[in-house]
């Protein structure tokens, strides 16, 4: 008895721990510092495990060193310079897999790195093989800027399969764009071609970053926004200049997020996306106030919409989707260079005074807030805000987006078809057998009807799938016109009935008659279906489903709700019929028998005494259906069609709670954010279920102490 | 009239159950049927021997063709019924099961055997009888060379026998072979390695037929899958199957009984035990999807992870922290407790009375009660919680697609040599066979005939298994009522 509890104590324990990290902040460990000397440096970084530091000189070597004792690794010529050259600035792409650096003749170039890890034998008293790092850099791109000049006011660069955008403002104010498309030979050789122009602009601009597909976004001095898109398109303001000046503007992972940091610590995020009419737009989504002194800079993190506001002896976390800003972290080491490392899992600072601080942290899921699961987000590229679930896509910088209202409209418009299906037949059922039925009758009728709810529900799905879908494809009007038929069938029965001799009245016993229906309805089910086809390009003029299309602009899916309804009803039906049977039967025999002497009719006794007796029994089992509905998997998954949408239309396809778990989970990795979120929809579907049978619960009590 | 709409519903119910069984058991059954094989001629000249596979949503006459490698990969054709210029049974229709691109449909013209025999169809009997007989043997000269390398001191010259010997094998099969001609008159060589079974469908008799049809059903139930599952049998999903509930059954039982005993028998009625009710019957209503999360999260990567983490190198391969047969059964132990307890409940509620106070008044203690008097008496009610509990995880696959459960097992989980039982495998079930054959097979449409013929084994299966626990029910409850 203790263990039961315990066990359904530690099931939802469970369930909620590994759920929790989704409500956690972000955190920098303030104790795990290490603390190593590097020369100074244009830019710095860790490699993924945080053993080694990596810093570009201004003489355009990279070095690479232990973070343990400092002790140097290699030292190459990543970008080689003409004589009398040096690197002004230098920038990594948000995924810190490009260096970008300007040198003071006016030249830009590209250089690709690589930190390698390879495994030697084990350091003495351990038993993991030692990790041995190893840098590699690539060949270097160079383009030309206005030679000779200034250095610039602000470059970016940004690269995407064979196309190479980059652009940067003269320290005047203008903005070039450069667009190149690379060309590769059959002998390894690549030819890169460039063109060149300087983009016109209101007024002069002190920063810009690039955004997916060449775009272009700058910030003028003024401090309001302008929006370039592909291949140079102007499309002028997108913010005005009402904020304060720009401090640092840069675009997040993938490309389809800028964010801005202004001198008063005001934080405005735009997303790409597009405008009613199809055309491209930059969308102011939030203007957040960060809370730090002296904002100086912006670091993107290399794997998710994340980036840190670095302030005087702050950092501040902050995340594009979820559009938030967390708690400031102080750090005594700023101002410095900050940097995330690869994975994400600590921030290294780069001290002006060559200090290189690491403090290790937990960025925890960031992307995931009440807002992201439960309401509209302006996704990127998206035309307005929308609740979409989309957990994976096909590369890292994909946008998870994790609305779990899709998911749970899924589950109920499915509980909905398949209450609807099972409940008016199961109930109707129940109280026959219960009320009219002769006992013999009866035990043989009721265990067939409970046989049915041991049915595997995988056997439903497959039917459901490969069989019914096609068949009420085929015959859809038939189908659908059988429920009416049936009940006109029914009144014509009874009608007939009432005309029949009383004398033959009494050879129509319960059984006989059921099974004198069961044949009827089974000739009604055939000449119904058949006669669809025949009346359908009548009355239509061709198959409803196309009628629908062209009349409603109602889309038709072979797995649709209607096949889930009927498939699921299956399982429902039994379930209901078997509970709301107890239910009748446990009215007290006395009060059907006064309802009886004092004249009314079997049928009179039923609806006035019997169903306000059982009515929360009746309920009871009701409710149960719907819990049994709302957590069905296997029928879902198979007969659904699997396309996470909100829409009320029958004739599409959705996806349950239950069947994303069982479609996704196996592929979700351990921990991660994915896994997390799936645990917490796991939760809110035991949390569904479990008022439901509390209620279920309640009302069956209830019923007990009636009878 | 109200009366009338009621019994409807009934009869709407009863129908609908009918159908769903007569349909399942129906295609399930003619899986194995041999049918004719019609020999089609289309409008465009084509020419086909086909099964009639009944008709598509539009109208159209849909039939299987076989000969997939011949076809362009495909099964099926589907032909408007005006296309179809003639259609004959010709008398010497041949069909093919090949161990490779589904049946052969067509006539036969030679067959070869080693040496330069030639001949027709006088020679099919020993081509049938010797070119198994070779396969059997070269797959047991396999093994054995499989085994003698796997040593850790190998014996070189018998290894070098054993691959001598294979090899002659194959060359002598190789001579093996069936020459046939498809409708259109194309000329196929069918290797012997690859003839598993031929028949002349028009030919046979009712009584053939009837043998062909056990034979097949045999050999689906005790034979291993072949090509992604779609042929062959489902030999390991039984297996699987039955070794998961019993493992299921050892775990189950012993806490489901002392719990329901401990509820029946110890408690008293107070808040405590009615909350512990109460967890009961939510638990049975938990869906079970949700107790596959709790077991993928605490057993596979919190208890599998962690023995893993203990026990093997980091960098190796999963093995306790992967889905398997063990976690797969805890699982489904926890799903089904429930189950237990009420049918354990029930059948302690009807030992009687008296026997409790009998055994009390003769100085028995309390547990020598229970353990000696109660549990004897209530053992119908434990086995029917127990039939009861192995139907539910027979036709539950939820959880163990989370769990454990693979569409085809590599390293089966049961083995005839030591240590017999892997728990720590991934294994395959029944239900979920028919899931992954027929949504994630590579031709879903001609496996689909072998879904239905595992949908009727399992549905005969827990069909089975509910109708004994009914049976079994109402005689407790009729002892119940007797006092």
């Amino acid at each position: 008895g203790v263990g039961i509890v315990l066990t359904i104590l530690f099931m939802t324990a469970y369930l909620i721990l590994q759920a929790a990290p989704l409500a956690q902040q972000p955190r920098v460990g303030r104790n795990s510092i290490l603390d190593t000397r590097v020369p100074p440096s244009l830019l710095g970084g860790v490699e993924p495990f945080l053993d080694a530091a990596w810093s570009l000189r201004g003489d355009g070597k990279l070095e690479f060193r232990l973070l343990a004792d400092g002790r140097l690794l290699s030292t190459q010529p990543a970008f080689p310079l003409d004589a009398g050259e040096t690197l002004v600035r230098a920038k990594a792409t948000v995924d810190q897999g490009t260096l970008v650096a300007a040198t003071s003749l006016g030249r830009l170039a590209l250089v690709e790195i690589h930190p390698k890890v390879e495994y030697g034998p084990a350091d003495e008293g351990s038993s993991r093989p030692a990790r041995i790092h190893r840098m590699e850099a690539g060949k270097p791109v160079w383009l030309q800027m206005n030679a000779g000049s200034a250095p610039p006011a602000d470059f970016d660069a940004w690269r995407d399969g064979n196309r190479l955008f980059a652009a940067w403002i003269s320290a005047g104010g203008t903005l070039t764009f450069l667009s190149g498309k690379e060309k590769h030979s059959l002998l390894g050789g690549s030819k890169l071609s460039v063109i060149t122009r300087d983009l016109a602009c209101e007024e002069a601009l002190d920063h810009l970053a690039l955004l997916e597909g060449g775009r272009l976004v700058g910030a003028g001095v003024s401090g309001a926004l302008y929006f370039w898109g592909r291949e140079g398109q102007p499309f002028g303001p997108v913010l005005g200049a009402e904020g304060s000046p720009c401090v640092d503007l840069r675009s997040l992972i993938g490309g389809g997020t800028a964010v801005v940091l202004r001198k008063d610590g005001r934080v405005d995020l735009l997303v790409l996306g597009r405008r009613a009419d199809d055309m491209e737009r930059l969308q102011p989504t939030a203007s957040l106030a960060a809370d730090v002194q002296e904002p100086r800079a912006l670091v993107p993190a290399p794997r998710e919409r994340t980036f840190l506001v670095v302030g005087n002896g702050r950092i501040q976390a902050g995340e594009a989707t979820s559009r938030r800003l967390f708690p400031p972290v102080a750090l005594a080491d700023l101002p410095g260079r900050a940097v995330f490392s690869p994975r994400q899992d600590a921030v290294a600072v780069f001290g002006e005074d060559g200090s290189l601080h690491l403090h290790r942290g937990r960025l925890g899921f960031p992307g995931v807030s009440t807002g992201t699961l439960f309401s509209k987000v302006l996704y990127e590229g998206a035309k307005e805000p929308e609740l979409t679930y989309q957990s994976t896509g096909g590369s890292d910088a994909f946008q998870p987006k994790v609305s779990l209202i899709p998911l749970i409209f899924g589950t109920l418009k499915g509980a909905f078809w398949a209450m609807l299906v099972a409940a008016p037949p199961a109930l109707l059922a129940a109280l026959y057998s219960a009320r009219f039925l002769a006992g013999r009758t009866r035990e043989i009728l009721k265990p067939m009807i409970e046989l049915l709810a041991g049915l595997p529900s995988v056997i439903l799905g497959f039917v459901g799938a490969l069989y019914l879908a096609p068949v009420l494809e085929a015959n859809l009007f038939g189908i659908l016109l059988l429920a009416p038929a049936a009940l006109l069938a029914t009144l014509l029965l009874g009608w007939l009935r009432a005309r029949i001799p009383p004398r033959f009245q009494a050879v129509l016993t319960p059984g006989r008659s059921l099974a004198l229906l069961l044949g009827a309805y089974s000739l009604l089910a055939w000449g119904v279906v058949s006669a669809g086809h025949s009346l359908e390009p009548v009355l239509l003029g061709g198959p409803l489903r196309a009628w629908v299309l062209s009349s409603f602009g109602i889309p038709f899916e072979q797995r649709n709700s209607i096949v889930v309804g009927l498939a699921m009803g299956f399982a429902v039906a039994p379930l209901v019929f078997t509970l709301a049977e107890e239910a009748f039967r446990n009215v007290p025999e006395p009060l059907a028998d006064a309802s009886l002497a004092l004249g009314a009719t079997p049928w009179q006794t039923s609806l006035r005494v019997i169903v306000p007796v059982a009515l929360p029994g009746v309920l009871s089992a009701l409710v149960l259906g719907l819990g049994r509905a709302v957590g069905e998997t296997m029928i879902v998954l198979m007969a659904a069609g699997g396309t996470p949408i909100i829409e009320w239309n029958p004739f599409q396809g959705f996806r349950s709670l239950a069947a994303n778990l069982a479609t996704e989970l196996p592929e979700a990795p351990m921990g991660g954010m994915l896994y997390r979120v799936l645990f917490l929809s796991a939760l809110a579907l035991f949390a569904m279920t479990f008022v439901v049978n509390t209620l279920a619960e309640v009302l069956r009590q209830r019923s007990r102490r009636m009878g | 009239m109200g009366t009338l709409a009621c019994a409807g519903a009934l009869a709407v119910l009863l129908l609908a159950a009918l159908a769903l069984f007569g349909l399942i058991l129906g295609q399930g059954f003619l899986t194995f049927w041999p049918r004719p094989l019609e020999q089609w001629k289309l409008a465009d000249g084509r020419t086909f021997l086909v099964e009639p596979n009944g008709a598509a949503a539009n109208g159209d006459l849909r039939a299987r063709i076989g000969n997939r490698e011949l076809n362009g990969m495909n099964d099926f054709i589907q032909v408007a019924p005006g296309e179809l210029v003639s259609e004959t049974v010709p008398e010497d229709a041949f069909w093919v099961e090949r161990a490779e691109y589904g049946p052969f449909h067509g006539r036969l013209t030679r067959v070869e055997l080693p040496d330069g025999v030639h001949g027709g169809e006088a020679l099919l009997p020993r081509f049938l009888e010797e070119a198994p007989d070779l396969r059997d043997r070269i797959a047991a000269a396999g093994e054995e060379l499989g085994r003698a390398a796997g040593r850790e001191t190998q014996d070189l010259p018998e290894i070098e026998t054993l691959r001598k010997k294979i090899s002659s094998l194959q060359e002598r099969l190789g001579g093996y072979r069936l020459v046939a001609a498809t409708a259109d008159g194309r000329e196929v060589g069918l290797p012997g390695a690859t003839v598993l079974r031929v028949r002349f469908p028009n030919r046979l008799s009712f009584l053939e037929r009837t043998e062909t049809w056990l034979g097949g059903a045999w050999r689906f139930l005790t034979e291993a899958p072949r090509e992604a599952n779609t042929e062959g049998g489902v030999w390991p999903a039984l297996v699987g199957t039955c070794l998961m509930v019993i493992l299921m059954s050892i775990l189950v039982v012993p806490f489901g009984v002392l719990a329901a005993v401990y509820l029946n028998e110890y408690a008293r009625e107070n808040w405590f035990v009615r909350f512990v009710r109460i967890s009961v019957n939510n638990l049975a209503g938990v869906p079970s999807i949700v107790y596959g999360v709790f077991g993928l999260g605490f057993f596979v990567y919190g208890i599998g992870g962690g023995l893993d983490h203990l026990f093997l190198d980091p960098g190796d391969a999963p093995r306790f922290g992967r889905g398997g047969l063990l976690w797969a059964s805890l699982t489904m132990a926890l799903l089904t407790v429930p189950v237990v307890i009420a049918a354990t409940e029930e059948g302690l509620a009807a030992v009687p009375r008296e026997r409790r106070e009998g055994a009390l008044a003769l100085g028995a203690t309390r547990w020598e009660m229970v353990w000696k008097v109660i549990l004897p008496g209530a053992r119908p009610g434990i086995l029917t919680g127990v039939i009861l509990a192995v139907s539910r995880a027979a036709g539950e696959v939820a959880p163990l697609m989370l769990t454990g459960v693979v569409g085809n097992a590599i390293n089966p989980v049961a083995e005839l040599h030591p240590p017999f039982l892997h728990l720590d495998r991934p294994f395959m079930h029944l239900g979920f066979h028919i899931y992954s054959v027929g949504f994630q097979a590579p031709n879903v449409e001609s496996a689909v005939p072998l879904v239905y013929a595992t949908c009727a084994l399992l549905l005969l299966l827990v069909l089975f298994l509910n109708l004994l626990a009914i049976r079994m029910r109402i005689r407790i409850r009729r002892s119940l009522q007797g006092r």
